[in-house]
């Protein structure tokens, strides 16, 4: 019986979160400024791509290597980022 | 009957002074120990009467040890030299043998560091009698050993090559010991005899020196022979020449088409580094490990999962970054190369790297 209840017991699922797919645009202070990223990603990790890919830009600057596009990869997601103005576009893909 | 031996020691400092003067003055031989707290006094007192040998320091106020060395080696050329300095810089040391010194020693902290300064003075100042030549001139490994060798000399040779030392035990011209970092017997004799610069000093010998060494001096010295000509032949990688410099590690990794350079740093730790073909290591390095760092972080905070590789590319060139465990590498390619065609690179370079 007890271990029926276990089985079928319902416990509340911890709710997945999905790697979003789409772009967005960021200044070259890293505010985001546009977006097509679906509303479920939350929009403090887009800022932390966003601020993040910025940084390295400008960081890779004072190493001799100016970048006009910066490509990441994760085991999960593709994260693509074009220099625009000191700002960057940025695409997100998760990887399949 | 011999003259009493006369020993001057040349330092800034009363107290090493006496100190000194106090150890050696209790050398078998007696010798007259004297003192002089600047170049000029050594001087005057080097030309007031003969000494067997002169000790100095290299650090000191209006005349440095250099320069009295200088005016020493041109007035006094018979003169035994010793330098004994706090200052344990390779350069400095590099600079004295080629002044002509006889040894260079670091000012003795331990007891056992104070019996081995005791020890090679006492052992200078007995080599006086036996008179001979002295000179400063190159030597490769190979004709010190064998010289040592045919003479048939109980002595301990110290080579210095950068920040590696190494030592040979030699007891009436019989190879004993060899010893380098972990390595001992023939495999660190093998070792030293596969450096192809530094310096060398003769240290008392030690009788009570274990063998380890079997072979005969002319085997090992004929085998060392042979992997010198595979080190000039670019063969054996690490080794330091120009040609093994070339077969690194990172010159390898760096021979792959498109490649301009490539650099290992840890992560977030950008001011340890190796590079090769890098014009700016020292900023390369910071951002690859900042980079490295920065995107490990944005992993975990939105759970994309493991980073794998950063690719950039831009006007004057492109870079591939990744990382093993907390290493970061990192490749400069030639500009033009899409990013696609840096990762593959990347992706081989470090297939390679890992194995």
């Amino acid at each position: 019986m007890g271990l029926l209840d276990f089985f079928s017991s319902k416990k509340a699922a911890p709710a997945i979160e999905r790697l979003p797919s789409g772009s967005f645009t960021v200044d070259r202070e890293g505010k985001v400024l546009t977006s097509t990223l679906p509303q479920g990603f939350a929009e403090a990790s887009v800022r932390e791509i966003g601020r993040t890919v910025v940084e390295s830009m400008v960081s890779a600057r004072g190493a001799n290597l100016p970048v006009t596009e910066l490509v990441v990869h994760y085991s999960g997601l593709k994260i693509t980022a074009k220099e625009q103005r000191g700002g960057a576009m940025i695409f997100l893909a998760p990887v399949r | 009957m011999d003259a009493q031996k006369k020993i001057l020691i040349l330092d800034d400092e009363a107290q090493f002074l006496e100190l000194c003067q106090e150890l050696l003055s209790t050398l078998p031989v007696k010798p007259e120990v004297r003192t002089a707290s600047s170049g000029a006094h050594a001087i005057a007192l080097l030309e007031a009467e003969p000494y067997s040998l002169l000790l100095t320091d290299l650090r000191m106020p209006n005349m440095d040890g250099f320069q009295v060395l200088a005016i020493v080696r041109r007035r006094f050329p018979g003169l035994r030299t010793v330098v004994m300095t706090g200052v344990s810089d390779d350069e400095y040391r590099t600079r004295a043998y080629a002044m002509g010194i006889d040894l260079y020693l670091e000012k003795p902290k331990t007891a056992q560091e104070i019996k081995m300064f005791v020890d090679c003075v006492e052992s200078l100042l007995l080599r006086e009698e036996t008179g001979g030549f002295r000179g400063v001139q190159s030597k490769t490994l190979t004709d010190i050993v064998q010289m040592e060798s045919l003479s048939q000399s109980s002595v301990t040779l110290k080579f210095t090559n950068g920040p590696f030392i190494g030592k040979i035990w030699l007891l009436n011209g019989d190879l004993m010991d060899a010893e380098m970092g972990d390595l001992s017997g023939e495999e660190a004799f093998k070792k030293i005899m596969s450096w192809r610069s530094g310096t060398f000093e003769s240290l008392p010998a030690d009788p009570a020196r274990e063998r380890r060494i079997m072979n005969s001096v002319q085997g090992l010295l004929l085998d060392s022979a042979q992997m010198l000509d595979e080190i000039a032949a670019g063969e054996v990688p690490g080794s330091g020449g120009e040609k093994a410099k070339a077969a690194s590690p990172l010159a390898e990794l760096g021979r792959q088409p498109g490649v301009e350079f490539v650099l290992t740093t840890n992560i977030g730790k950008g001011r340890e580094f190796e590079h090769f073909g890098c014009d700016a290591p020292d900023k390369t390095a910071v951002w690859a490990a900042a980079t490295a760092e920065r995107f490990n972080q944005l992993g975990e905070k939105i759970k994309a999962g493991t980073l794998q590789q950063v690719i950039t590319t831009g006007s004057q060139r492109g870079a591939g970054l990744t990382t093993r465990g907390e290493k970061v590498l990192c490749a400069g390619f030639q500009r033009g190369r899409t990013a696609g065609q840096i990762l593959e690179a990347l992706k081989r370079i470090t297939a390679q790297w890992a194995s």
